[in-house]
């Protein structure tokens, strides 16, 4: 009764999407035209209409960055690719389109080394996105309960013995695929992630004006937001160098 | 020996004859009123045959014209050289202020006719300067030489110019005393220009100018042509020049003699040249990406040195820029060579001169290249750009397309080297970084930062999941518990049943009905091993029943009688009849081995 009533609402929502998504679907081709033509105004235009109706996906970001770029807004391009990553963490377009665009930023920053075997653990959500972790996760889950059902009840010693085994392991599996969807939405999700979109901004000591410069951060960088505080942020970039910048110069990726 | 002297006579006489002779015409430019000057037309190495005077007006002549002649001879290094003027000498007496013309005079010589051009001569009103400082007959003292005797005046024509943009210094000193030499003559520098010299005489020159009504000695000391490098107010810094000038001594001596030799005094005076302020305004905004800081007017052309060409052949482009303009400091222009071709550095040629206060000329930028591939190549249009100062606009020229055309040359590249496979394989060279193209594809769209991960339908499937792993349990479970029952029930009453079959039996042997007889005590043998082990009749066979029994450790002895127990039974209902004893040692056997087979499995199975 309960999956009934699942199917039925997805179904009711679908129908009422339907329709939308005719319109968001040729918006889409529409904008992706006028880019083909250079014409990177009214690319931009239909593309952020998608966005502003509440619609995404990594392509649409994907192309806002890339038009952008094009239209010379490293520090935009860098936010939408940002952006696209997040959903897709392992796309290769996208990770090198970010490449290309971070090197026309001015600031180079030098992120702090870590140890490559942890950096892989911490980086190993990124190879699917949250959702992907998921379905596997329910699909791994599903077989553990079938091979523990065959445990509990076939007859043959050996058979039992081996779906016992094969149900742990593959518990085991499943945990670590819950875990790392868990990992992934949170990263996607991880609203301390900002870019720099003022050509230019001054990183001080404390909140507010009065406070001492400490460094000069050009467009495009990414940094981490610690704390807010007014309109002040603490932020701390790559290479752990930490201080205060005005709330209005920066913008969150999420 | 001879024929050498005639050649070398003959070579000379050519050159005396195409020694060229010369018209020119030689006075002030500037004369007070009632002064007294010389005209002067001479005629340099030109067969006189007759003069056409001028014509005069404004200007009393007072006598000529003289002719005089003067022949030179000179040797150089052995060289001689003759020349010989002819002179025809006026004495004019201006009248009235003003600006009076006077018109050409022309000769004509061997059936040419040489001109000079019209001169126009200033009078002002004013006192007669000395025709030379060397005549200075004013008397001057050290004391009484002021800033208005003599000066130094830097002039430049242009005082607001855009960044490159050519202009002139003139660097003038101007007197009306006796100056006989200079010394510590500090020339200006140019900071923020590109300057250079282009007039800097070995002698002085003086020339009379009329500076602000009042006749003066001018000699034009150093002019420069300057390229403004930076923008802003760019000052020059003042020069100076210590002048010696020579002055009458004015004390009377006691003596007679004094008074009538003049003693002449020399006085050291430094003149300086006040700083002057250019102001430099940068090219307006939207250059195009091809401007360099040309600026003027130029234009451009490029050629092929060949137009076909086989590979591995090296060939050049020549880009000659000409015009006017800053075209000495031109920069090589980029020129876009199809990606397999290698290309040098550009070599320059430089045949701009300065002329009228500006450079021109042209400049010739060689491109060698080799083309590395045969093929029809396109080199794209060499573009420049420049700053047009009169229109005030960036202009950009363009060349065509050069067309070339490489044939497939021969297999060596270098000559004799032998030709080996392979070795003209190269990496791919990357030519240029661009961001990837957009993705097209149709989009699953979904609701922005709605994740399944963790939402409520997340939650729901994971829970549905185990619900349903629940209720599969329980099934499954219930199945078993109802399974188990029936083989409870089997196991506990397989003793009785098989008893039931063997009473069955004994009454069928009693009736002597072998045939069922055997049956039932076979029946009997199987149903309580088959009750006892919980096999359906179908998974009942000889081999399941021994690997069972053997897995439970009965003892291999008791499971052989038992099945070599059913086989007889099999045999012995389609065998003769083997006597009544024989079937009463069977059935006796079957109850005992049941009984035994009831003893083993109840010790082991609980």
């Amino acid at each position: 009764m309960k999956r009934f009533l699942l199917l039925f609402v997805l179904c009711f929502t679908a129908s009422l999407t339907a329709g939308a998504k005719e319109v968001t679907d040729s918006l889409w081709n529409e904008a992706n035209t006028h880019y083909s033509n250079a014409q990177y105004q009214e690319a931009l235009d239909k593309y952020l209409s998608i966005e502003e109706s509440g619609k995404e996906s990594p392509a649409l970001y994907y192309n806002i960055g890339n038009t952008y770029f094009q239209m010379r807004y490293i520090a935009y391009a860098i936010l939408y690719y940002e952006k696209a990553l997040r959903l897709e963490p392992n796309n290769p377009d996208i990770i090198y389109n970010l490449e290309v665009a971070r090197e026309q930023c001015i600031d180079r920053i030098e992120p702090v080394p870590v140890f490559f075997l942890a950096d892989w653990i911490r980086k190993s959500h990124q190879l699917l996105s949250s959702d992907i972790w998921t379905a596997i996760s329910i699909i791994l889950l599903v077989s553990a309960l079938v091979f523990f059902m065959i445990f509990l009840f076939a007859r043959g010693v050996r058979f039992r013995k081996a779906s016992f085994i094969l149900s742990v392991v593959i518990l085991l599996f499943t945990l670590l695929t819950v875990a790392l969807a868990w990992q992934s939405r949170k990263e996607a999700t991880r609203e301390d992630l900002a870019i720099v979109l003022s050509a230019v901004s001054s990183v001080r000591s404390s909140p507010g004006t009065q406070g001492k410069d400490l460094l000069v951060i050009h467009e495009g960088t990414r940094l981490r937001v610690l704390e807010k505080m007014g309109d002040w942020a603490r932020i701390e970039l790559e290479d752990g160098r930490q201080g205060w910048v005005a709330l209005n110069e920066i913008v969150f990726v999420y | 020996m001879k024929k050498t002297f005639l050649l070398i006579l003959a070579v000379l006489s050519l050159v005396q004859a195409t020694a060229q002779g010369q018209f020119t015409v030689e006075v002030p430019n500037v004369v007070a009123s009632k002064e007294r000057f010389r005209l002067v037309f001479t005629a340099t190495d030109l067969a006189h045959e007759s003069f056409s005077p001028p014509s005069i007006s404004g200007f009393l002549v007072l006598a000529g014209p003289t002719t005089s002649t003067m022949n030179r001879m000179e040797y150089i290094n052995g060289r001689r050289t003759q020349s010989r003027s002819v002179s025809y000498t006026y004495i004019l007496e201006a009248g009235e202020p003003g600006k009076y013309t006077i018109g050409e005079a022309s000769i004509l010589s061997d059936n040419v006719t040489y001109r000079t051009k019209p001169v126009t001569i200033e009078v002002i009103a004013g006192t007669a300067a000395p025709d030379s400082p060397a005549r200075e007959e004013n008397i001057t003292t050290e004391a009484n030489i002021t800033d208005k005797d003599v000066f130094l005046r830097l002039s430049i024509n242009k005082r607001r110019v855009v960044k490159g943009e050519p202009l002139t210094a003139t660097l003038k000193l101007y007197t009306r005393v006796n100056v006989a030499g200079a010394e510590d003559i500090r020339f200006p520098t140019f900071n923020g220009f590109w300057s250079q010299e282009v007039y800097a005489p070995q002698q002085i020159e003086w020339q009379r100018e009329n500076v602000d009504g009042e006749i003066y000695q001018a000699a034009t000391l150093r002019s420069y042509v300057l390229l403004p490098q930076q923008t802003g107010d760019i000052r020059i810094d003042p020069s100076e020049i210590v002048c010696v000038i020579q002055v009458r001594n004015t004390r009377r001596g006691q003596s007679l003699l004094d008074e009538f030799f003049d003693s002449y005094q020399t006085v050291r005076k430094r003149v300086i040249a006040p700083a002057l302020t250019v102001r430099v305004n940068d090219l307006p905004a939207g250059a195009p990406a091809s401007f360099t800081g040309a600026v003027g007017k130029f234009n451009l052309r490029a050629e092929l040195g060949k137009d076909s060409v086989s590979a591995h052949d090296a060939l050049s482009l020549f880009v000659t820029i000409s015009g006017e303009g800053n075209i000495n400091l031109l920069e090589t222009p980029r020129v876009q060579f199809p990606p397999d071709f290698e290309v040098y550095d550009a070599k320059v040629t430089d045949n701009s001169r300065s002329t009228g206060g500006t450079f021109s000329g042209s400049k010739t930028f060689e491109y060698p290249v080799i083309p590395r591939s045969h093929g029809d190549f396109t080199i794209d249009p060499v573009t420049f750009s420049y700053y047009d100062i009169e229109a005030g606009v960036y202009r950009t020229i363009s060349s065509r397309p050069l067309e070339l055309k490489v044939s497939r040359g021969s297999q060596t590249p270098a000559q004799g080297m032998p030709y080996t496979p392979g070795t003209h394989r190269r990496a791919v060279e990357s030519l240029g970084q661009d961001i990837r193209f957009i993705h097209t594809s149709v989009q699953p769209w979904r609701v922005k930062g709605r994740y399944f991960t963790g939402s409520v339908y997340y939650f729901v499937l994971i829970l549905s999941i185990f619900a349903m792993a629940g209720v599969a349990y329980v099934v499954l479970d219930k199945r078993r518990m109802h399974r188990n029952d029936i083989v409870k029930v089997r196991h506990s009453r397989a003793n009785k049943v098989a008893r039931n079959r063997l009473k069955t039996a004994g009454t069928l042997l009693k009736q002597e009905q072998f045939e069922d007889y055997y049956e039932e005590l076979q029946r009997a043998l199987w149903g309580y091993i088959a009750d006892k082990l919980a096999l359906s009749q179908a998974e009942c066979s000889r081999e399941r029943v021994v690997d069972m029994l053997g897995s439970r450790n009965v003892d291999k002895s008791l499971v052989n009688d038992y099945t070599g127990l059913i086989e007889s039974c099999e045999f012995a209902r389609y065998a003769p009849d083997p006597g009544q004893l024989e079937k009463e040692r069977i059935f006796d056997m079957a109850v005992v081995a049941i009984s035994k087979m009831e003893q083993a499995l109840k010790q082991i199975v609980v």
